[in-house]
């Protein structure tokens, strides 16, 4: 175990190195700006309307920074596997696992910046604008619901790479499995009918990401039961077992 | 004669994979109806909002999402060959590196028109959020307008472009080009939801002409003056892009050459 996270360390630091070689720090800006256009369009409509569906612009810039801070640190462990690997096949000759292989090949830093610095960004303003309290316990959970909101995301991308590498299709699955649901969810669930809302806790569990841990900083319920807010870790880890379960199936067949 | 058979050789390529577009418009399909979610949750409860009903908003959000989509340039092409010493030898070629690019556009144009704005036109249209011109004159007016403006888009991205010269991941130059347009050009908001400060401000800019502009003459908004100021403008913009796009170029090409 020392020594894989040494190795894990050393990799990451391999690349920060590699990466930072050129300080294209535009980079990270330009992530950081594209992505925050959402939030500026939201400033914009909100302002025409005062609240939507009675949450005004803080509380929907608190489901926007729960969904980037939570992006940019699953950039840092899981970048290997967001993009499509057309060859997979030379993993198979090193001794160590294929997953392993992956997550230790790549790292996208100024990636990881941009997202990271925008969630921080965001999290500052709402939690002014909506003056919310940070106890203890609501530190605690809002750390907690974010590595669940990781390990959902995570998932996800292990069964997109999955797919991709079993199933030879032109299928978008990283769009109908991750980036559409992700854009969906981006603003608070409650705003759909009780089917989408049920859809996105119990079968794609993608409220677990941004909308319960934004309730459970903001203290609302919003006609869901409380115990949803403190949901997100578990749900995170037995789908990241069900997701590597998927994986193990799938290295099986396409060895095969 | 030459570009003629560059834009051929592109409309081919483009309606190679017919499935490939499915998606893609299924793609466009699902963004486009996440937007009308959000002006419908924003509208839920009121007759209008910033002055504009909710088919106004569906028809603009759409139009517009869809025209952004097919009015793109591959910007980051230029830099790439810049970077693999590639670029050179377009200098060889029996036709300028400029007109190529344009005449791809112009393909992009209209397969994207076929492929993509028609079959979106229709779905709206079924919906029944369709909202037509203002006039007969003015969806006349608004074709004339909506086509100096793309040529104006082009000419802007032509020229963020040629950054490429200079700058290898133009990508990261894109992404805050885009998300820029997005907003401020009323692409995905109309201006009727900025304050009027800023709004005055972008009017000077040539962001307002390339698709607000258009689409303040679709809803006959516009006086006939202000057409006539805004047609004036929209080829001024596009006159000073032109010359601004030909130095720079100019500038980028003598780089390389003067390169060790």
């Amino acid at each position: 175990m020392g020594k894989q996270l040494q190795l894990w360390l050393f990799s990451k630091k391999f690349i920060w190195k590699s990466r930072m070689e050129n300080r294209d720090i535009f980079r990270a800006l330009s992530i950081f700006i594209r992505d925050s256009s959402g939030a500026v369009l939201l400033f914009f409509l909100t302002r025409a309307c005062a609240t939507i569906k009675g949450w005004n612009f803080y509380e929907i810039l608190l489901c926007l920074a729960h969904q980037a801070i939570s992006y940019g640190i699953l950039l840092i462990f899981f970048t290997g596997i967001r993009d499509y690997w057309r060859d997979v096949d030379k993993y198979f000759l090193k001794p160590a696992g294929v997953l392993w292989q992956m997550l230790l090949e790549r790292m996208d830093w100024y990636a990881f910046f941009g997202h990271f610095c925008r969630g921080i960004l965001f999290l500052v303003i709402a939690c002014v604008g909506c003056k919310v309290e940070f106890t203890a316990v609501k530190g605690i959970f809002f750390v907690l619901n974010l590595a669940g909101g990781v390990l959902i995301q995570a998932a996800f991308w292990v069964i997109i790479q999955t797919l991709n590498m079993v199933i030879k299709t032109n299928i978008y699955w990283k769009k109908i499995l991750y980036f559409f649901p992700r854009t969906f969810t981006e603003i608070p669930i409650s705003w759909f009918p009780a089917s989408v809302v049920n859809f996105f806790t119990f079968i794609m569990p993608w409220g677990f990401v941004c909308f319960y841990p934004t309730l459970q900083l903001l203290g609302r319920n919003e006609g869901m039961p409380e115990v949803l807010w403190y949901l997100a870790l578990p749900v995170g880890i037995v789908w990241y077992l069900l997701a590597y379960g998927i994986w193990r199936l799938g290295l099986y067949f396409y060895r095969k | 004669m030459i570009y003629l058979l560059i834009f051929k050789r592109r409309c081919a390529e483009k309606i190679k994979n017919p499935g490939r577009y499915f998606f893609d418009l299924m793609d466009l399909w699902l963004y486009i109806f996440f937007f009308w979610l959000l002006y419908g949750f924003a509208m839920e409860g009121r007759e209008n909002l910033a002055g504009m009903t909710f088919p106004c908003l569906a028809t603009y959000v759409t139009m517009g999402y869809v025209w952004f989509d097919i009015t793109r340039i591959n910007g980051t092409k230029l830099a790439n060959k810049v970077y693999k010493d590639k670029f050179l030898f377009e200098f060889l070629k029996p036709y300028s590196y400029r007109g190529k690019v344009f005449s791809e556009a112009a393909a992009d144009l209209l397969a994207g028109l076929v492929i993509r704005f028609l079959p979106t036109l229709l779905a709206l249209f079924l919906t029944g959020n369709f909202v037509p011109p203002a006039s007969g004159m003015g969806a006349l007016l608004f074709a004339a307008s909506l086509l100096l403006g793309t040529v104006l888009w082009w000419n802007m991205d032509f020229l963020l472009q040629l950054i490429g010269f200079w700058y290898m991941t133009m990508y990261s130059v894109f992404y805050v080009a885009y998300a820029v347009y997005e907003v401020f050009a009323g692409v995905l908001l109309p201006y009727a939801f900025l304050p009027d400060c800023l709004t005055a401000v972008l009017k000077c800019t040539p962001l307002y002409y390339t698709f607000a502009f258009p689409m303040d003459i679709y809803f006959g908004k516009l006086s006939a003056g202000q057409i006539a100021g805004g047609f004036l403008l929209q080829m001024l913009f596009t006159v000073l892009l032109i010359f601004l796009g030909k130095v720079v170029f100019e500038r980028g090409k003598h780089r390389l050459q003067t390169a060790d």
